[in-house]
């Protein structure tokens, strides 16, 4: 049925996949130039706009927005869809439990901690970022270390492993939205994180394969929508991954050594 | 919508691959003489002008056409040969499974380089032939260029040892055929590998087929008109409407062990049945084969896989399995039990130091499987007493050996 795509269809797919990353940068990019305008055409909004619900702080998990001076913490689920080649014909859903612990300290560094858990793969990480607060953008820098590691001992495997990776991350907050527009959520952010892979460490019954390197291993953009729900706030977060296949599904063992496209959903509850 | 229903058996993985086709040089070429086959091969030291193909480099031959496999870069090509005008050419495709990118290579012994006596089937008078040529990514692009000097004779792995490709070679591998196909298994041979494991199920009326998932599915098949479970179709549907992703006919395990019979290369079968009810007609068609003699003498080994209890019962429910050849791939202690050839581990669960020295004392072998990567050959081999490994990259394996 000449349905099989040709070399030139899997090149436009490509160039959309990277035209879908480009509209995400810039459609928050342009929501805020927006908000902008409204603020500009009704200036006699403004000292509502801030101080909306009485709030001092706008208090976020994964907005540079955030300016909480006290723990913030947030748990909930993340999905990564895995990709087709990786996964063959075993199941392509990779779920997470996830816990979030946030700080910010001397106004402009905040301190941000994650944990995800499925005990066949789980990563702790740490991280700081420098951030800077602007009436319309908040934007921070700063890289986390993480070790993802899992264990998994039955039906065919005596396994372990433990992989340290940076993400040097770019964030930009785009503050008060839902003051412009009810359906806006009351903060997007879009992070952009670059995964940077160090050392892999792999057991296999009483065998280890050990691993130095210092390679890029993809990057990703999330773009996270948070909202206030009562005393805490609710979260939903849509991540594009372009990386290779190694630390994040390693028990697949694969020996891909390219990057492949594929989503992590994230949905979750802030305290 | 109906853009979506029309497109079901597309899939967006599947990349077209470069070929010279009509257009090359072979087109109006001469075979090589069989004979004189043993003079192209050895292990090379290679000049290219990129790194796809770097270090030692091994050309091998298998069932009339040759491979070039780079260990260091992990890349292979395999080709067509035949003579023009005095002079030896190859036209093949390039693959680098991990970075999934395929290209095309063009490989010639010059006529005064050994090509004119290769071609009239004498050895050549010079000591080793000498190869150059060009590749790149497709027939209008061959940029690149290479060439080979002799270095060393083919180191032979060891006799004993079991390289076997995995389904054939895999069709996520785009290796150059679909995986639980005839040409697939001749492609493991192109790979290095003498043995080969391959899945298989049963049609809604009782025939052994190759086929590795449930259903069928655009990772392996191609075309709209053969989706669901595979347990619904009878062997006729499945051979009218059902194509693997290269196009071809899905084969039953008669006619695959038909075909081993008259393939040397191939000394033994690792026969993984992915559903109990396909291990009686299994073993009837493995006791049938196995007494036949092939081709080049000597019989085909054929190993009925016995992943767990549930298929065990059902091996054991087979009329005549005491004289079938099984392979256990859970338990040391059910190998011995059943007198079973070979104890298959994951090898996810590590080398085995003291189940294979087990095994051995009592004739029997390990095969540790799926192992693509070339950081643990060593391990398995030496500390885990390896006497095969199931791969995707067979290639590897073999050429590990020449290094």
């Amino acid at each position: 049925m000449g349905c099989r795509l040709r070399a030139h269809r899997y090149a436009i797919l490509k160039m959309r996949f990277l035209r879908v990353i480009l509209v995400s940068l810039a459609l928050p990019v342009y929501a805020a130039e927006e908000a902008q305008t409204i603020r500009t055409e009704k200036p006699g909004r403004r000292t509502e706009l801030v101080t909306t619900g009485g709030r001092k702080h706008s208090t976020f998990l994964f907005s540079p927005e955030n300016n909480d001076p006290g723990w913030i913490f947030g748990t909930g689920l993340r999905m990564t869809i895995i990709p087709k080649k990786i996964a063959e014909s075993e199941t392509r859903f990779f779920p997470l439990l996830e816990a979030h612990l946030n700080k910010n300290f001397l106004k402009y560094l905040q301190w941000r901690n994650s944990l995800g858990v499925l005990y066949l793969q789980n990563f702790l990480s740490t991280g700081i970022y420098g951030v800077v607060h602007g009436r319309w953008l908040s934007v921070s820098v700063g890289n986390s270390a993480a070790v993802w590691g899992g264990v998994f001992t039955s039906s065919g495997f005596d396994a372990l492993t433990a992989t340290l990776v940076t993400h040097p991350t770019f964030s930009v907050g785009f503050n008060h939205l839902s003051h412009y527009y009810y359906w806006l959520p009351d903060s997007l952010s879009l992070t952009f994180r670059i995964n940077v892979l160090h050392n892999r460490y792999v057991r296999l019954g009483n065998s280890v394969f050990q691993e130095r390197s210092f390679s890029f291993e993809g990057f990703s953009v999330l773009l996270m929508a948070e909202y206030y729900s009562g005393k805490g706030g609710i979260y939903f977060g849509l991540q594009v991954n372009h990386a290779r296949p190694g630390y994040e599904f390693w028990l697949a063992f694969s020996d891909y050594d390219r990057f492949f496209q594929y989503t992590t959903m994230f949905a979750g509850y802030r305290f | 919508m109906l853009a979506a229903l029309l497109c079901g058996g597309c899939s967006v993985l599947t990349e077209d691959e470069p070929e010279f086709g009509d257009s090359g040089l072979l087109r109006n070429s001469l075979p090589i003489p069989p004979a004189v086959m043993t003079h192209l091969v050895g292990n090379f030291k290679g000049k290219a002008s990129s790194s796809l193909f770097r270090g030692r480099l091994t050309i091998k031959n298998a069932n009339s056409r040759l491979a070039l496999y780079s260990y260091e870069a992990e890349t292979y090509a395999v080709f067509n040969a035949g003579c023009v005008n005095n002079a030896v050419v190859f036209e093949g495709r390039t693959r680098d499974p991990a970075s999934q990118t395929t290209g095309l290579m063009r490989l010639r012994i010059a006529s005064n380089q050994g090509g004119a006596e290769i071609c009239a089937g004498t050895a050549p008078t010079i000591p080793h032939v000498r190869y150059t040529g060009e590749y790149g990514a497709s027939r209008s692009a061959l940029t690149e260029t290479i060439s080979l000097e002799f270095d060393t004779a083919l180191k032979t792995p060891p006799s004993n040892l079991y390289i076997i490709g995995h389904h054939g070679c895999r069709t996520v591998d785009a290796c150059g055929a679909s995986e639980n196909y005839i040409e697939g298994i001749n492609y493991a041979s192109y790979l290095g590998a003498n043995a080969v494991e391959i899945d298989v199920l049963l049609t809604k009326d009782g025939v052994p087929f190759l086929y590795h998932d449930p259903d069928f599915n655009s990772r392996l098949t191609t075309g709209m008109f053969c989706l669901g479970d595979v347990t619904n179709y009878t062997i006729l549907l499945i051979k009218v409407f059902c194509r693997l992703k290269y196009g071809e006919t899905i084969p039953t395990l008669r006619e695959v062990l038909t075909h081993l019979l008259n393939d040397d290369s191939i000394k033994m079968i690792w026969i993984d049945p992915k559903t109990t009810a396909a291990m009686g007609p299994i073993v009837a068609l493995a006791n049938e084969f196995q007494t036949k003699p092939r081709a080049a003498g000597g019989f085909l080994e054929i190993l009925v896989g016995i992943p767990d209890d549930d298929y065990l019962n059902a091996f054991k429910a087979a009329p005549g399995y005491q004289s079938a050849k099984c392979l256990v791939e859970y338990s040391v202690s059910v190998t011995l039990e059943m007198g079973c050839r070979a104890y298959g581990p994951r090898f996810t669960l590590g080398p085995q130091p003291a189940d294979a020295g087990t095994l051995h004392d009592n004739g029997k072998v390990i095969f540790y499987w799926t192992v693509n990567d070339k950081s643990f050959f060593p391990t398995y081999l030496n500390y885990g007493a390896a006497d095969g490994f199931i791969s995707d990259r067979t290639f590897l394996l073999y050429s590990y050996f020449q290094q």
